[in-house]
């Protein structure tokens, strides 16, 4: 018997999501601890993948959930109470399954390290549960982070595998890996699941565009110039149905963030545990859909907002009761669509940030000058610089390596903005804005000499034509122009793109201003076409990463146009000679002329 | 047996295997990729997908011509990549048994020789078979960024 790779990608795609699931019920059998419903739930999962794992051929992890399917059993059968032990030993094998799959995606099918320990745990955890009384059970310290292993007395320390964080964030060299282009592999990327409504709507719209094409066609046979308003018509279905189809197609690439804010339970409970702090998290408009590649890429710099949020955000449950607020803190994810944008939002009722403690540290590390008066939102941005962290002692979940800088690139790369609104001992919260899909872009088209380029809306604050009095050069050739009586960088497109230098006269030309929250730069192209939505073509596919363009897309007449990379504009606008805009000169005489207008495109976020 | 293309770069001809070309189409503008070497024209939209578009004669070293009407462009899969290779004109689809094909020339100008799979003669001419996957991989890439 061959097994077909599509076989095993539907395998690990379910496996993944029964997983999910049977996370789910052994958090809730931490509350509903003789609850036989979930517990049965728990065994069908264990027992379907099971069921799958046999069907790809995937012996290794067969026997291991066939193990772990005999003691969930044992533990229905004896109607015992699921202890705090149990369930940390079940939620450990869970741990192992999911290692287990990571490996299957990598063409493996071998032994995960720590899968004995882990059935070791449980057998354990069974035979003390029997002998000991459930109540006198100890609160273990969770073992997926703990990789000290877990204190029940039969088997030697556990090095149970680190899967808490189940997606390695390099991918590993793949032998055989036909495409060698060296893109991120994605988990699971491989297939999607489709609601069958989404689908049938789809066969219908389809029907309806043949119905209107097969009219424009009959119209094109028998024109007279009589008949036009009738082809007009059948022209203007035609569209319709085109533009329906678009928006239904897209439609399907779009999965509720449901299944990603679940994994959350699991995040919370572990660091909950590690940390001492008391959590209630809170989930609100999961059914919100949001792209998958989205999705899936949006997942890495949540979780790093969310143990922020505990870490520092939370204060231990003593300092919250005298401080008056209830002992477990909040932790709330909510999702929601504004436009055609989407927002994520990590809100904590915490302590805040600590703006004399960001600014100290700040001057301590020459981000800015004593001397400097910022704004609470331009303190805030401060975090999201480089190397920036505020943690006093290194603990298990700060000093990983990520910042806020990653958090924020990672954003970026999804072509979204991160905000955060603080206030001190009331909490903080972290706003994630996303395109609703990366398969589209909403643009301003911008001519740069002769060609055509796309800037992201999202990026954009507004544009001008700006007068002679506006601009002003600093040092040799660094320019700044004046937007809303701040001084910014002004970066000509042309040198950034290779473009011919088109008028020299900056007055002749149209100025956009880029903004991401902490930086902003003005940049200057000739003409300021207008706004579209566009289709997103990869450019890496057959080529490469190109400097200064992030995408590429077709514009109507058929040609080619790049889209920009926004944040190779801050580099180029950063690159020494320009102020940030925490230094940017405040202007004391100058004054904006009143003729200038500044236009803010519709639908902009600002 | 193997089948080539043999297509025209200036007076000289050069082959490539015929199972690695996608299409061959008339010469229309490319829209000129930034911060790109010069050899390329730049992108092409070929039904939607984005392909890199590469001047041989540039390539390859040889002297350069504005392309106009009578240039096609050969479009090629190799390496999971596909791309446009400018070149003056399809001239022949050859027959080529391997005992035919004699070892590249030490001294090939400016082209490199490791892109050269081997040379055969004809009655005509020289043709120069060159090895599609290591020309592309050598050439689709952009500068270092």
């Amino acid at each position: 018997m061959t097994i077909e790779a599509d076989d095993i990608a539907v395998f690990l795609e379910e496996a993944s999501e029964l997983l999910t699931d049977f996370e789910q019920c052994m958090l809730l059998l931490e509350t509903l601890p003789d609850d036989a419903d979930v517990l049965n739930r728990a065994f069908r999962c264990a027992h379907t993948i099971k069921g799958g794992a046999g069907m790809v051929g995937l012996d290794v992890l067969q026997g291991f959930t066939h193990t772990l399917e005999n003691l969930l059993d044992q533990l229905r059968e004896t109607k015992r109470v699921c202890t705090r032990p149990v369930i940390d030993a079940l939620l450990a094998s869970s741990d192992v399954i999911r290692a287990h799959l990571d490996i299957v995606r990598q063409g493996k099918n071998e032994k995960v390290p720590g899968q004995d320990e882990a059935l070791a745990l449980i057998a354990a955890a069974l035979a003390d549960g029997a002998a000991a009384s459930p109540v006198a059970a100890p609160p273990a310290p969770a073992p997926s982070a703990a990789p000290a292993g877990v204190e029940p007395p039969a088997p030697p320390p556990v090095p149970v595998v680190k899967a808490a964080d189940p997606r390695p964030s390099a991918p590993e060299p793949r032998p055989s890996a036909p495409d060698a282009s060296g893109r991120r592999q994605e988990e699971g990327s491989a297939t999607i699941r489709v609601p069958v409504l989404k689908v049938d709507r789809l066969i219908n719209l389809v029907g309806e565009l043949v119905i209107a094409q097969s009219m424009v066609s009959l119209e094109v046979g028998q024109f007279t110039a009589q008949r036009l308003a009738l082809l007009q018509d059948a022209v203007g279905q035609l569209d319709r149905h085109c533009r329906d189809l678009q928006e239904q197609v897209l439609g399907i690439r779009m999965i509720p963030v449901k299944a990603m804010f679940d994994r959350f339970h699991r995040v919370v409970r572990d660091l909950s545990t590690q940390t001492g702090k008391q959590v209630v998290l809170q989930l609100e408009g999961e059914d919100t859909e949001l792209d998958k590649t989205v999705i899936e890429k949006v997942t890495d710099p949540l979780t790093h907002l969310v143990r922020n949020a505990i870490d520092h955000g939370l204060e231990q449950p003593d300092e919250r009761t005298a401080a008056g607020k209830p002992a477990g803190g909040a932790l709330t994810l909510r999702a929601y669509q504004r436009g055609s944008s989407i927002f994520i939002e990590v809100e904590d009722d915490g302590r805040g940030l600590d703006r004399a403690k960001i600014v100290a540290k700040a001057i301590a590390q020459g981000l800015i000058s004593p001397s400097d008066t910022l704004s609470d939102d331009d303190v805030h941005q401060l975090i999201f610089r480089p190397g920036f962290s505020t943690a006093e002692r290194v603990t298990e979940l700060s000093g990983r390596g990520v910042g806020m800088d990653v958090v924020r690139r990672n954003v970026e790369e999804l072509k979204g903005k991160i905000t955060i609104e603080s206030q001190p001992g009331k909490g903080s919260r972290f706003r994630i804005q996303l395109p609703l899909t990366l398969a589209m872009l909403e643009g301003l088209s911008l001519r740069v000499g002769s060609e055509v380029f796309l800037m992201p809306l999202l990026s954009v604050a507004g544009s001008f034509r700006p007068t002679a009095g506006q601009i002003s050069t600093i040092g040799e050739r660094s320019e700044v122009v004046m937007v809303r009586e701040r001084y910014v960088p002004l970066v000509r497109l042309h040198d950034l793109l290779g473009q011919a230098a088109g008028d020299a006269d900056p007055c002749k030309g149209i100025v956009v201003v880029v903004d991401d929250g902490d930086r902003t730069v003005a940049v200057l192209a000739d003409e300021l076409i207008g706004q579209q939505q566009v289709v997103v073509k990869s450019l890496e596919a057959n080529f490469g990463r190109v400097a200064g363009i992030s995408g590429a897309t077709v514009l109507g007449d058929g040609r080619v146009a790049f889209i920009i990379d926004v944040a190779a504009l801050f580099e180029l606008g950063q690159s020494g000679k320009v102020m940030p805009r925490s230094g940017t000169v405040e202007p004391a005489a100058v004054q904006p002329p009143e003729s200038t207008s500044f236009t803010t495109p519709a639908g902009s976020p600002s | 047996m193997t089948q080539y293309l043999a297509f025209k770069l200036g007076a000289e001809l050069y082959g490539i295997d015929l199972l690695e070309i996608q299409e061959i189409r008339g010469y229309s503008p490319a829209t000129p990729l930034p911060n790109s070497p010069p050899h390329f024209r730049g992108v092409m939209n070929l039904r939607g997908v984005i392909v890199p578009v590469v001047d041989l004669r540039s390539r390859f070293g040889l002297s350069a011509a504005e392309p106009g009407k009578t240039n096609v462009i050969v479009v090629v899969t190799a390496g999971g990549k596909t791309t446009g290779l400018l070149v003056d004109a399809v001239a022949d689809v050859m027959d080529v048994a391997s005992d035919q094909v004699s070892p590249p020339p030490a001294v090939a100008g400016a082209l490199p020789t490791e892109l050269i799979r081997g040379v055969v003669r004809t009655p005509e001419s020289l043709v120069v078979l060159l090895d599609l996957a290591r020309t592309i991989a050598s050439t689709a890439r952009p500068l270092a960024a």
